[in-house]
């Protein structure tokens, strides 16, 4: 077998940095050796390529632009040195960290490894799989899942056609995993053919504990035969990520140009979340940059006699947003060479619609026309036919094209649907054709079908979750057989759904249906649930007491109001984690001056908001921070907003322009996100008046029901504070 | 005689790379103005080419090589201050504007951008020889920052690793140390891109 230089030493040949008989004997090996020879080739090619080979022209007006700069007076000052040689420790210390290491080596030699801080780690193998591969696991467990014996892998896959967000994607057992003598966990499955991506958390046999890896999962892509990441395997990571992450989504869609850079795809899904960031969306250079690399892509395709669906519809949406009259060339090619396809649909639907303004009937006999052509392949055609049936007030087509939509979208969705047909709707044939829907969707919700546990939700939470849904869609059935007069049944049905969950909503519509039938009594508890919920207005709860409680004395609706308080804390609470933060936060504030956390948050309960300004969702929901800040201030309680973005003018700038007069915290060192182990914004939390972790992954609407539930009852509304 | 370009209170012969700084003071403004507009103008032919292959070599993004164009030729008159006659001003120039291009690099890093432009299409018409021109500008583009930096450095301006290391803030074994890494996965890069 022959032996080959290294590359140090090719190199040293090359740069002609080897003594005249080292040169010598590599002369020799490559007169006899072809590899060798093209590796040197290469490198001397490149060296050609770097010094010689053709680079983009110089702008013509960048001079003007330098000029005009100069002459506003800016001014540079240019880095006329290094930043220098790092210098060599001194040998005392060097040696010192060898006895160092020679000490502390005999007892790693002789004790068992641990994970450093109680983390644990999922292992696969191989690590870059080919479609259908069969793939090998070793999962070390952190104390979590440490006393198991055996534990379930479960993960949810994805096909090279899925869309982003995670609602409709099944999560599956995907296999057992055995623990070893050395603690460790090993199982294996076959990735599915069609799958390009998966996801994956551990958990017990009972799905009590979830090890989800801090919220971050595991993951694995389908690569290609040279070892990169399938384009799909990543446009399938980026699509998982939306709505977890954004700014992990945002550097995957950077890694898909990197990788990728010949799929027009790539350009597009950058250029997306690039302009959801202030600033860097107008930028000229990006702007110009994302169009010669649209143009290129368009050069190239409009020559193939045939383009992919991926291709077509990146293309199509690249030049929507970048504005280019190309957009009506990649409509209609993407419409002619694959009609079928879901973009398409969706753009043929709208080309129905747009076709007859305001005629609803023509619109649709054309998405009737539509859909027998193309079926259930998207909701696009049905959810159209169905709000014109509902403008038309057309009680049969609503009935048909709400059906037809449960073959699109999943069941328990659909049912959603038809709980909103029927809150906007007295028609008895939606009534009729709805309860059969609804009732199999409140049993399947009980059923507690283990695909509809998302990943990273333990049975418990999934509990809570599904009480939640099914008193919504109970509320809704109990209405509907009340309107069908079965009066009885309407009740019971009403009662079971206000025992589930806490959502106003769903009370209030009891609410008006037991006012309506003259069921006082639960009415009244009904009623007072609504007064109870943070936000109510006083000239509601006015109303209220006016119309069914005024034969009450002042205390006994005061006690009512109460008990409904008590309910929704017990319930709200029924959610609640308590986790201690562990570790030390330091927060620079906007003038620079440093904060304990601690001294920010204890004494009341806060709400903690992390934002970003690369992070599309979180500026779109800066908005509402001011005006939850102001009513979280009538509890007593406060809003703490912490920034991983560096503080600069340009933010300052974004603030001020944005009139965002919350604070804000900078947190400069990473600590919050640490501690936190916060990943993705926007993310909130609810912490109660000792700085505990009560309630993680909130939103905007429920903070303030949270905040609530963590303070102390009040008697009456007026009495804030605690 | 060549000209000579008076450049806020200096005067600067950029042919010679002589500097004098026993001026008057003042002269209208209008006079220095035209005058620095014109020095400009005159750095900018002269060497703006090689600043930007520099920087687009170093940087891999078009965008990004301008603006360090840019900021090499706004920061100039005043850096040529320092300028020691060491060798040819065009080297020193190129240096600058590798540094200039370096820092860019480094906070383009810090902030996680990734060029989007630094990225060739490929062209319907290749190249027939065994290593594809196409396929090289996409492999020094799929490089890390740090990889091809010392890769660009030593091949396109042929600085020792001394130099490197001493622009990168990196030790000179270092320095080789990275060129061979660079070297191992540019081949490797090309071999799987054929």
């Amino acid at each position: 077998m022959i032996r080959h230089p290294s590359v140090a030493v090719l190199r040293s040949y090359v740069d002609d940095e080897l003594t005249a008989r080292k040169r010598h004997k590599v002369k020799a090996h490559l007169a006899e050796c072809a590899i060798c020879r093209e590796t040197i080739r290469t490198w001397r090619s490149a060296a050609k390529e770097i010094r010689e080979g053709p680079i983009p022209v110089l702008p013509p007006d960048l001079l003007y632009r330098i000029q005009a700069r100069a002459a506003k007076g800016e001014r540079i000052i240019l880095p006329t040195a290094g930043p220098g040689v790092p210098p060599r420790p001194p040998m005392w210390t060097a040696a010192a960290a060898v006895i160092a290491l020679l000490l502390i080596g005999s007892a790693v030699l002789f004790s068992t490894p641990k994970l450093k801080a109680d983390t644990s780690e999922l292992r696969f193998a191989p690590e870059r799989p080919r479609p259908g591969q069969e793939i090998r696991i070793e999962y070390q467990p952190s104390s979590l899942l440490a006393g198991e014996t055996t534990v379930k892998l479960r993960g949810r896959f994805r096909t090279a056609a899925d869309e982003e967000f995670n609602e409709f994607l099944p999560t599956l057992t995907v296999t057992q995993l055995k623990r070893d003598r050395n603690g460790l966990f090993r199982g294996t499955f076959r990735l599915p053919d069609s799958a390009v991506y998966g996801t994956f958390a551990v958990e017990d046999s009972r799905g009590e504990r979830v090890d989800h890896n801090r919220r971050r999962f595991w993951d694995i892509l389908v690569h290609e035969r040279n070892g990169r990441p399938s384009w799909d395997a990543l446009n399938q990571q980026r699509s998982e990520l939306a709505g977890r992450n954004w700014e992990r989504a945002l550097e995957i869609a950077r890694e898909m140009v990197r990788l990728h850079p010949e799929h027009p795809g790539s350009g597009m899904v950058l250029l997306a979340y690039q302009s959801e960031i202030p600033g860097v969306a107008s930028q000229d250079s990006l702007l110009r940059t994302h169009r010669d690399l649209f143009r290129r892509s368009h050069e190239r395709l409009t020559r193939e006699p045939e383009v992919s669906t991926a291709e077509a519809v990146s293309m199509l949406f690249y030049a929507m947003r970048l504005g280019e009259n190309a957009s009506t060339y990649w409509r209609e090619r993407l419409i002619d060479e694959h009609p079928l396809d879901p973009t398409a649909v969706h753009m043929r639907t709208w080309e129905v619609v747009w076709a007859h303004p305001g005629d609803t009937s023509a619109i649709l006999a054309g998405l009737e026309r539509l859909w027998q052509e193309v079926g259930p392949i998207t909701e696009d055609p049905a959810s159209q036919a169905l709000r014109m049936a509902r403008l038309r007030g057309d009680g049969d087509e609503i009935v048909k094209w709400a059906g037809r939509l449960e073959r699109v979208v999943p069941d328990i969705t659909s049912a959603e649907v038809w709980a909103s047909l029927l809150s906007s709707t007295d028609d008895h044939r939606i009534r009729r054709a709805a309860l059969p829907h609804l009732r199999r969707a409140v049993r399947l919700v009980d059923a507690k079908r283990e695909q509809d546990r998302p990943l990273g939700r333990s049975v418990e939470e999934q509990r809570l979750e599904n009480e939640a849904r099914s008193g919504e869609l109970l509320a809704a059935i109990g209405v509907a057989l009340i309107r069908e007069r079965q009066r009885e049944a309407g009740l019971d049905t009403l009662k079971l759904a206000a025992e589930r969950g806490w959502n106003v909503d769903v009370f209030r519509q009891i609410a008006e249906v037991q006012t309506e039938v003259r069921d006082t009594a639960n009415a009244l508890l009904m009623w007072t649930r609504v007064v109870a919920e943070p936000g109510t207005s006083k000239a509601l709860e006015d109303s209220v007491r006016f119309r069914i409680g005024s034969g009450l004395k002042e205390q006994e609706w005061l006690d009512l109001v109460a008990t409904a308080r008590e309910t929704m804390r017990r319930r709200v609470l029924a959610g609640a984690t308590s986790r201690v933060l562990r570790g030390d936060i330091r927060l620079a504030d906007q003038d620079g001056r440093e904060w304990g956390f601690d001294q920010l948050s204890l004494g009341s309960p806060t709400v903690v908001v992390f934002w970003s300004r690369y992070s599309g969702p979180a500026t779109h929901e800066l908005k509402r921070l001011r005006i939850i800040g102001d009513a979280l201030a009538t509890q007593g309680a406060k809003i703490i907003t912490i920034t991983a973005d560096r503080p600069s003018s340009d933010l300052r700038r974004f603030l001020d322009e944005g009139g965002y007069t919350f604070p804000v915290f900078y947190d400069i060192r990473g600590d919050a996100k640490r501690v936190f182990n916060q990943w993705g914004t926007p993310a909130y939390y609810v912490l109660d008046s000792d700085g505990r972790v009560r309630f993680e992954g909130s939103s905007p609407e429920a903070v303030l029901r949270q905040v609530t539930v963590l303070t102390p009852l009040q008697g009456a509304r007026g009495q804030q504070g605690e | 005689m060549a000209r000579q370009y008076l450049v806020g209170g200096v005067l600067l012969n950029p042919v010679l790379g002589q500097l004098s700084e026993d001026l008057p003071q003042g002269g209208g403004p209008s006079e220095s103005s035209s005058g620095a507009s014109d020095f400009l103008e005159a750095l900018y032919r002269q060497h703006a080419a090689s600043v930007f292959r520099v920087a687009y070599r170093l940087t891999g993004s078009t965008a990004d090589a301008e603006d360090v164009v840019q900021e090499v030729f706004l920061g100039l008159p005043k850096a040529l201050c320092k300028y020691q006659e060491q060798g040819r001003l065009d080297a020193w120039i190129r240096k600058v504007a590798a540094r200039v291009a370096l820092t860019k690099i480094r906070r383009r890093d810090r902030m996680g951008e990734i060029p989007l432009e630094s990225v060739s299409e490929p062209s319907s018409e290749r190249d027939e020889s065994p290593v594809d021109r196409v396929d090289i500008q996409r492999a020094l583009t799929q490089m890390p920052d740090t990889l091809r930096s010392v890769f660009v450095l030593k091949e396109l301006e042929g600085y020792t690793h001394a130099e490197i290391g001493e622009m990168l803030g990196i030790r000179p074994g270092a320095s080789k140390m990275r060129l061979y890494r660079a070297s191992e996965l540019l081949r490797r890069l090309l071999r799987d891109l054929r």
